[in-house]
């Protein structure tokens, strides 16, 4: 049972369960004490070791119920998903016994569909068939499968008795229709072979090219599927600079403080006094360009801030098409799916008007910016021609620590046309091309070893 | 196998004996964390009884139970041990005159120094050692149940600051080596989720996540707190409060809370749940404004659903 348990945990680490090696023997421990006997009892005793959020459980148990009952299958066909299997089976049963008198040993003849199945089970092992990852791989698989199963064999000995006398034709038929059986049950076990590996290298491929594609050229199929990565790629972040938070809170030894604290115990420090340091906190102002060349840049980078937030409380969100409106609120509210949908639908669409936006977004934030704060700027600088904004974002930029701009169109394309990145980029520190996820991680990344 | 089951049952009926009614989860994991000897990480809403499983399991057992309470700033020296500095300052101050005779007879720096290492570290021995419930739980005789309550709000540091006490049940103090327990102490660990925790810790641990409970349970669980409600007003209330749940609420209303209201309400002498004494005595299981905002105009409806 060790080796069906470490499939198991292969399985979950596909389903994006982290599982370490000191868990799996845990889990090897816990099995051994509960038996596996009682599956209730296994359930909840291997979630205790294996699955250590409620994010997890809910994915072990959905895979504990999918693993385990494809598991059982080889011994037990009352669990057989296919229902016409059974059916099959007992019908092939019937002839058998009917026939198997005058037949004698006819070619392997007799066997019930658990036999088969087994049968099917020693190919696909003999072919690895656990290695199988991609959907397109099945008729490869197949193929190999039949192969071991000596399916050309098979079928010649079919064609040769289905020419023979009327008793080697019957047998033909029966033979016929075992292969029938044994067919439907192989394809049913690539499907589910599939369901077990979850598409797992699949999904990899997709990320990589997700992370590295321009996020303009992503048809919606791929843009639904940005949410969770980025909140998968924030996690990581934040998990990284976390570690830093809070350097040296308490102070060293304030050693005036306690000499003249103990005065009256004759100098002698009894008792000690601590300097402490403050750590002033730093704000950041994160203002979003929605008009339509590049909305969904700023919902990402909306989205990426939002999911780190455990590690940058501090950060209020603006949007503008026209005038610049703060979203932080929305983001509290909602989910940030749900706030990204209203502030599309209550802002976005429109074409950017810069010296409008920079304006009132000065007015807004212009009490707040001191030389701790950090100003993020997402957008394209093509303002159709009109107002810069450039004075009012200068002011802000002699207040703030750090202004930068993220700029989602490729570098080459700068200066051309209405773009007015160049102007902008006297009064910002720092302008930057933010094509793809890969590069907006990067940047995030360097911005809080920076401020943290 | 079915000792594992036998087991399992037990515990729930000894935890029941000390008023805890346990989920076969919670059971199941206990029963893991003693056999295994993991610490166990508690996760759920607040008020779901993490912390209550603590002393029930540790009167249970029959063992002390020592309680580190959590929170930010929270380091070693609170935590695990610290040095009895004023002690250490006290006895320098008294064994002046003995130091001095003792070093008086030496007629060169070297013999002094000499004669004065021979007294080894005898201001940092275990005498001096002012134990923190993290060692106390360590050092206790015959075992004991350590309780860590509400971890999340500890910082990163303290996190890691634990690990060498759930992995080996042991504390390196510079000054004096390895300490190991004498006996390896339950240990259960709270979290009401506001962070997530480093995965080292989680690795370490049986992670055993506690929702509210089903109806059926609660109302055994407000029976063997409050056996003094009777069945049909307590089936009232945890069918309302199940209602309250399903609202969007600020803070939902945690067991604790129900056991509250169950409990005022005996005070009020009422034996039925009317519109009007929900209404006056909302205050005790919603503990925001805006929460009773949202759950009066419901309180009807509420009333009206089915045990």
């Amino acid at each position: 049972m060790e080796a069906t348990l470490l499939r198991f945990i292969r399985h979950l680490r596909h389903a994006g369960v982290g599982i370490s090696t000191t868990e799996t023997l845990d889990a090897m421990q816990v099995a051994v004490s509960l038996g596996y006997g009682d599956r209730q009892l296994l359930h909840d005793g291997l979630a205790s070791c294996l699955a250590k959020s409620e994010e997890q459980r809910q994915l072990f148990s959905r895979c504990f119920a999918q693993f385990f009952d494809l598991a059982e299958t080889p011994n037990d066909t009352t669990h057989t998903v296919d229902p016409e299997t059974p059916q099959d089976s007992s019908a092939d049963d019937g002839e058998t016994a009917g026939e198997g008198e005058g037949q004698g040993q006819g070619g392997g003849g007799g066997m019930g569909s658990d036999a088969l199945r087994a049968e099917l089970m020693r190919a696909a092992g003999a072919v690895d068939l656990a290695a199988m990852q991609y959907p397109t791989q099945r008729g490869i698989y197949r193929r190999r499968i039949l192969d071991a199963l000596n399916d050309s064999g098979r079928r010649e000995r079919i064609a040769q008795l289905a020419s023979g006398s009327p008793t080697e034709q019957q047998q033909a038929r029966w033979l016929e229709r075992e292969r029938e059986t044994q067919l439907a049950q192989l394809g049913e076990l690539l499907d589910r072979q599939l369901l077990l590996n979850n598409n797992a290298a699949t999904r990899e491929f997709q990320e990589t090219l997700m992370r590295d594609s321009q996020l303009s050229a992503l048809d919606t199929y791929y843009r639904d599927r940005l949410p969770p990565l980025i909140r998968k790629l924030a996690k990581k972040l934040a998990a990284k600079h976390r570690q830093r938070y809070r350097r040296a809170k308490r102070g060293r030894l304030d050693l005036g403080k306690t000499l003249r604290r103990n005065i009256a115990l004759g100098g002698v420090p009894f008792h000690r006094y601590w300097k402490s340091t403050r750590r002033e906190k730093s704000e950041i102002f994160v203002l979003c360009d929605l008009s339509g060349s590049v909305s969904s840049w700023s919902q990402v980078l909306m989205l990426f801030m939002q999911a780190l937030a455990d590690v940058l409380p501090n950060t209020r969100s603006f949007v503008f098409c026209g005038e610049s409106v703060e979203v932080s609120e929305l983001f509290r509210q909602h989910d940030a799916d749900e706030a990204l949908a209203i502030i599309q639908q209550r802002h976005g669409m429109g074409s950017s008007d810069y010296g409008r936006a920079l304006n009132s977004f000065r007015q807004l934030v212009e009490e707040r910016v001191n030389r701790r704060s950090t100003i993020i700027i997402l957008g394209d600088g093509r303002g159709n021609g009109g107002d810069t904004g450039i004075a009012a974002l200068r002011e802000l930029y002699h207040r703030a620590r750090l202004v930068l701009w993220f700029n989602p169109e490729s570098q080459s394309r700068w200066n051309t046309g209405d773009s007015e990145i160049r102007r902008y980029q006297t009064a910002c520190h720092y302008v930057t091309e933010c094509g793809s996820l890969r590069k907006l991680e990067r940047l995030l990344d360097e911005l809080l070893t920076l401020i943290r | 196998m079915n000792t594992a089951r036998q087991a399992i049952d037990e515990l729930i009926s000894q935890l029941a004996e000390q008023g805890y009614i346990a989920s076969e989860q919670i059971a199941t994991t206990l029963h893991l964390a003693r056999a295994l000897q993991r610490p166990i990480l508690i996760e759920g809403p607040p008020g779901v009884g993490k912390t209550e499983l603590a002393n029930a399991s540790a009167a249970m057992l029959k063992l002390p139970l020592f309680r580190l309470q959590c929170y930010e700033g929270l380091d070693e020296s609170k935590a695990l041990y610290d040095w009895k500095y004023s002690k250490q300052l006290l006895y320098v101050q008294v064994l002046k005159e003995q130091l001095q005779g003792i070093l008086g007879g030496a007629n060169d720096l070297s013999t002094a120094v000499e004669r004065l290492h021979n007294f080894d570290d005898i201001f940092y021995s275990e005498r001096f050692l002012e134990p923190r419930p993290l060692l106390s739980a360590l050092q206790s005789d015959d075992g004991a149940v350590l309780l860590i309550d509400e971890i999340d709000k500890a910082d990163y540091e303290f996190e890691s600051l634990l690990l060498e006490i759930l992995a080996d049940f042991a504390v390196t103090l510079p000054e004096i080596g390895t300490l190991r327990a004498k006996h390896k102490p339950l240990v259960l660990l709270t979290s009401n989720n506001t962070r997530d925790l480093s995965d080292a810790l989680k690795r370490r641990c049986l992670h055993l996540y506690i929702p509210f409970p089903e109806a059926e349970l609660e109302s055994r669980i407000v029976q063997s707190r409050v056996p003094d409600v009777a069945d049909s007003l307590r089936q009232q209330l945890v069918t309302f409060v199940h209602g309250v749940r399903q609202l969007d609420l600020k803070k939902q209303p945690a067991i604790s809370e129900t056991i509250d209201w169950a409990r005022s309400l005996l005070l009020l002498h009422a034996d039925n749940l009317s519109a009007a004494l929900v209404d006056d005595s909302l205050n005790v299981l919603l503990k925001y404004e805006e929460d009773i905002n949202i759950v009066r105009p419901e309180i009807t409806r509420l009333l009206s659903q089915r045990y």
